[in-house]
C-alpha cells in the first residue's frame, strides 16, 4: 500500500513533466542562426496558413540603430517643416518645444525591437544586448516575417500610400497591419509555452495593454511622434483579434482590402457600428482650415483623430470628459501657421463631434492648462486655438472664415517608424 | 515591426527575480545564484537529553546470609566472593524509532519541501548508523503534484549527518503577454543538500540543510537557460509509524 502511494506520486510527477510540442515547428533558438531564421519564417507562414516568404535578416546593435536613426539626413526644407510643425504641436502640449527631427527619430528607434523594411524587403533585428535565443526574440522574428508575408500578399507600401492620407488614417492603417503581425507573434509565443489561443484571456490582456498604452501616451513628451507605438500595437491587435474571431484569417485578410478609416473606428473595436449610423470619419470640407490673413504663413493641415484627441485631453488636468469626447469625434483638422510678426506658431484644431456631450465652458476651463490657448465654437464644432505665446495668441483673429484644405508647402516629415520607409502622399 | 510582446519571467522564489525575455535578459548559468535566505541557525543538539525509555537495574534487597555451620572442618575455600545479584533483568524497552522502518512526516522550508510544505519519507535503516529514506514533498509554491521527489541518506544515530538528493521544482517561469501574466510553469532541476538531523528515540526530528539546486527544465516546451539556486532547508517532523 505504501509503495503504491509512492509510485502514484512518482507517476504524477512524470506526467507533469510532459510538455506538448509547439505548433508549426516552433522552437526557441538563436535568431542570428540561419536555420532559426528559416524556422521563424516557416512558422509565421504556417500559423497564418500561407506560403512562407524568405527575406534576409540582419542583426544590428541597438546603439548603432539609434545613432543611425538620429543621423538620418533631412533636407533643409524638411528640417524647417519639422520645426514649424513641432512648434504647433508644442503649443498644444503634444511635443517638446525644443524637439528636433533627430531626437524624434532616436526616440522612435528606441521603441523598436525589429523592423521589416517595406522598401528594402529585409528584416532588421535590433539587438539590445539581451540573449537572442529566447521565446521573446523568436516571437519578434515571427512578427517581422509576418510583415514580409503581408507585404508579399498585399503590397503594403501601395496600400499605405492609398490609405494613410492623414495621420489618423495612418495610425489606423498601422494598427491594422501591426495588429495582425502581433496576433501571429502572440500565437507563436503561446505555442512555444504550450498554450493555444484559447488559453489566453484576451479581454484582460488587451484591456491591460491598452490602459498601459494610454498611460504611456499621457506621460510621453512625444505622444504624436510615438503614436504609432502607443496606439498601433495594443489597439490594432484588439481590432484584428476581433476580425479574426468573426471570420478567422479570412476576416483578417479582409481588413487589408478595407482598412479602418481612423483611430476612432479601431478604438471602438471590430464590428462596432458608428453610434449615429453614419461614417466613422467625415471630411470637414470647406470648414477645415481657417483663413488667418496675410500676417501668417500656412504650414499645413493634418487630421489627428480620436486617439490623439484623447491623449490631448488626458494631458489637461482635471478634465472630466476626457474619455467620453474622443469616441464622438467624427472629424477634425489641425492647421498650423506661423505668425510673421512674432515668429510664433499658431495651431487651430477644429473638432467635429457627433453629439454634444460636454459644455464649452468645461472645455474652455480645461484649455487653461495650456500656456496660450483659447476655445471657440462654430456651429457644433469645438475649435482649439493655441499659440507659442500669449502675444501670438492674442493676435489671432476671432472667428475667422474657413476654407477647404489648401495644398501645403511641405508635409511634416514623419518620425522614423511612422512611415516604414514608404513614399507617402503629401499631407 | 514590433517590440518584444511577451515576456517570460522567472521569479526565483529564493532570491531576486530573474527575468528573461525579448526585452529582459535570460538567467545565465553563470549568474550569481539567487541568494539564499539567511541560512537557518543550526540548533545545537542539547548536550544531555533524557532518554525516553529508561531501563535501570533493580537494586537487590537481599539480607545477609549466615554461612552454614560447618559440620566438618573443611579447608578454607578459595577467596573468591561471588557477586550477589550484580545485575537484574527487567522488561526490554522498545527500540528507538530511528532504528526501524517507518513513515515520517515533516513540515519544512526549503527546496526539498517545495519551499514551504510537507514531506513524507520512508526511513529504511540499512545498518545501525545508515538510514536511507526515499521521500516526496508537496509545497505551497509549486502545487501538490510538483514534487520534489528524492532520497535522503542519514549517517549516524541520534545525531546524523544527512545528504539529500532530489528532483525538485525550484523556480517559476511565467508567460506574460503584454503585461498580463497568462500562466506559469514550474522549473525543475536536480538538488543536492547536506546538513544535520537530530532524531529522538521517539521519532521526533528536526533537521537543517544547505541546498544547492540547478534549475534546468520546465513543463513548457520552451527551454530553460539553466542556473543554480542555493537555499537553506529547515524542517521538523516525526516518525508516525
Amino acid at each position: 500500500m505504501r509503495r503504491r502511494s509512492l509510485l502514484c506520486a512518482l507517476a504524477a510527477l512524470a506526467a507533469a513533466a510532459c510538455a506538448p510540442d509547439p505548433p508549426c515547428g516552433l522552437r526557441v533558438c538563436d535568431i542570428r542562426e540561419a536555420d532559426c531564421q528559416t524556422m521563424a519564417a516557416a512558422a509565421a507562414a504556417c500559423l497564418r496558413g500561407v506560403d512562407p516568404i524568405a527575406v534576409p535578416v540582419t542583426v544590428v546593435p541597438q546603439a548603432d540603430f539609434i545613432a543611425q536613426a538620429a543621423a538620418r539626413s533631412m533636407t533643409s526644407a524638411q528640417d524647417e517643416s519639422f520645426r514649424r510643425w513641432n512648434a504647433g504641436l508644442a503649443a498644444l502640449g503634444l511635443a517638446p518645444a525644443d524637439n528636433t527631427a533627430s531626437a524624434d527619430s532616436a526616440a522612435s528607434a528606441r521603441q523598436l525591437g525589429g523592423v521589416y523594411s517595406f522598401t528594402d524587403k529585409q528584416i532588421t533585428v535590433i539587438d539590445g544586448g539581451e540573449p537572442l535565443a529566447s521565446l521573446g526574440w523568436v516571437g519578434q522574428l515571427v512578427h517581422e516575417n509576418e510583415h514580409a508575408i503581408q507585404d508579399a500578399r498585399f503590397g503594403l507600401c501601395e496600400l499605405y500610400a492609398g490609405h494613410a492620407t492623414d495621420l489618423d488614417r495612418a495610425l489606423a492603417f498601422a494598427g491594422m497591419f501591426e495588429g495582425e503581425a502581433t496576433l501571429v507573434e502572440d500565437l507563436a509565443g503561446a505555442g512555444l509555452f504550450g498554450l493555444t489561443a484559447g488559453d489566453i484571456p484576451w479581454p484582460n490582456v488587451l484591456e491591460r495593454w491598452q490602459a498601459s498604452a494610454r498611460d504611456r501616451a499621457r506621460a510621453s513628451p512625444r505622444p504624436v511622434s510615438l503614436a504609432w507605438s502607443h496606439f498601433g500595437y495594443p489597439f490594432g491587435t484588439g481590432f484584428v483579434k476581433g476580425a479574426f474571431d468573426v471570420g478567422g484569417w479570412a476576416g483578417a485578410d479582409a481588413l487589408f482590402a478595407a482598412p479602418p478609416g481612423g483611430t476612432r473606428e479601431v478604438m471602438a473595436g471590430f464590428g462596432t457600428l458608428e453610434p449615429t449610423g453614419g461614417p466613422w470619419a467625415v471630411d470637414l470640407g470647406y470648414d477645415a482650415v481657417p483663413i488667418l490673413g496675410d500676417g501668417y504663413d500656412y504650414v499645413g493641415t493634418d487630421r489627428l483623430g480620436a486617439w490623439l484627441f484623447e491623449v490631448f485631453l488626458t494631458r489637461l488636468d482635471d478634465y472630466y470628459d476626457k474619455r467620453n469626447l474622443p469616441p464622438l469625434l467624427r472629424g477634425d483638422t489641425l492647421s498650423i501657421f506661423q505668425d510673421r510678426t512674432t515668429g510664433g506658431a499658431v495651431a487651430v484644431w477644429r473638432l467635429r463631434l457627433s453629439a454634444a456631450s460636454s459644455s464649452s465652458y468645461a472645455f474652455s476651463q480645461a484649455l487653461s492648462a495650456l500656456p496660450a490657448a483659447r476655445d471657440e465654437t462654430w456651429t457644433d464644432d469645438f475649435i482649439v486655438v493655441a499659440a507659442s505665446d500669449t502675444t501670438t495668441l492674442n493676435a489671432v483673429p476671432f472667428a475667422p472664415p474657413y476654407q477647404a484644405i489648401p495644398p501645403a508647402p511641405a508635409s511634416r516629415p514623419p518620425a522614423l517608424g511612422a512611415n516604414w520607409d514608404c513614399a507617402l502622399p503629401a499631407r | 515591426m514590433g517590440r518584444g510582446a511577451f515576456i517570460l519571467t522567472v521569479v526565483a522564489l529564493a532570491a531576486p527575480a530573474v527575468t528573461f525575455a525579448a526585452d529582459a535578459p535570460a538567467p545565465l548559468a553563470d549568474d550569481a545564484p539567487p541568494t539564499a535566505e539567511p541560512a537557518p541557525v543550526v540548533e545545537a543538539p542539547s548536550a544531555v537529553e533524557a532518554p525516553s525509555v529508561v531501563v535501570e537495574p533493580p537494586v537487590a534487597e537481599t539480607s545477609p546470609v549466615r554461612p552454614p555451620t560447618p559440620v566438618t572442618p573443611v579447608a578454607p575455600a578459595a577467596t573468591t566472593a561471588a557477586p550477589v545479584a550484580a545485575t537484574a533483568t527487567g522488561p526490554p524497552g522498545p527500540r528507538p524509532k530511528r532504528e526501524t522502518h517507518g513513515l515520517a512526516l515533516a513540515a519544512g522550508l526549503g527546496i526539498a519541501y517545495g519551499f514551504l510544505g510537507l514531506q513524507a519519507r520512508y526511513d529504511v535503516p540499512v545498518t545501525r548508523s545508515v538510514t536511507v529514506s526515499p521521500f516526496v514533498a508537496s509545497g505551497l509554491a509549486f502545487g501538490v503534484l510538483s514534487g520534489p521527489v528524492g532520497v535522503s541518506t542519514a549517517l549516524g544515530a541520534r545525531h546524523r549527518f544527512v545528504v539529500d538528493l532530489a528532483v525538485a521544482p525550484m523556480d517559476r517561469m511565467r508567460f506574460i503577454l503584454h503585461g498580463t501574466t497568462v500562466t506559469d510553469r514550474s522549473i525543475f532541476g536536480p538538488m543536492l543538500a547536506a546538513g544535520y538531523e537530530h532524531m529522538s528515540d521517539g521519532g521526533w526530528f528536526q533537521r537543517t540543510t544547505i541546498e544547492l539546486g540547478y534549475a534546468t527544465w520546465t513543463t513548457a516546451p520552451v527551454s530553460v537557460n539553466s542556473y543554480p539556486v542555493i537555499f537553506g532547508g529547515l524542517a521538523f517532523g516525526r516518525r508516525i509509524w
